[in-house]
């Protein structure tokens, strides 16, 4: 098993606590851990990108990085607007 | 073992460290006002070392750019959203309770 597979497993084991929130915790608390989640999941699929040495997934990282923000705006504005 | 492998292993190390730290803290920490001092390790000095060391390892024209690319987009977009969602988390709490969410007191 290469770096960077281990380093995939990592990020990979470092999603559960991000779910286990997100499942129990308060609202505004699963809102950070979704946030938590989404980072740590553009990484794995940069890192992914990596272990599987194909280019056009690096795509696949850059628009998830990307799209998160006005999809956690979104979420912030929704739940601002329903205090 | 080259330095340049020796300097993306330890980028990975520090990298994934962070994100487990970060992750686990959420488990560890209580409230919405705790848990978002975890975004910003997470998104600031974690990605910068995940997308370095992608970045080192990989050609520019093979997706070493994209990895820069991506570290540079959560880097930029990562404060905006922590100061977004511990917006809205005040107003939430700052928000006057309903009628209907008030405990029922005994005549």
């Amino acid at each position: 098993m290469s770096a960077w597979e281990l380093a995939a497993l990592g990020l990979l084991v470092a999603l559960m606590p991000c779910g286990l929130v997100c499942a129990r915790a308060p609202t505004m608390d699963r809102l950070v851990a979704l946030q938590l989640a989404t980072n740590i999941a553009s990484l794995l699929l940069l890192v992914l990108a990596r272990v599987y040495e194909r280019s056009i997934y690096f795509d696949v990282a850059l628009v998830l990085a990307v799209l998160s923000f006005p999809g956690t705006l979104l979420f912030v504005r929704l739940l601002e607007r329903h205090a | 073992m080259s330095a340049r492998t020796l300097g993306v292993d330890g980028l990975l190390v520090l990298g994934v460290g962070i994100q487990l730290v970060c992750a686990l803290g959420l488990l560890v920490f209580r409230g919405p006002f705790e848990r978002l001092h975890l975004l910003g390790p997470s998104s600031g000095l974690g990605a910068v070392a995940l997308g370095v060391a992608v970045a080192l390892d990989t050609q520019a024209t093979q997706g070493g750019l994209k990895a820069l690319l991506v570290m540079l987009v959560l880097l930029v977009t990562g404060p905006v959203l922590t100061h977004a969602i511990g917006r809205a988390a005040t107003l939430r709490e700052r928000a006057p309770r309903k009628p209907e969410d008030l405990p029922e007191v005994e005549p």
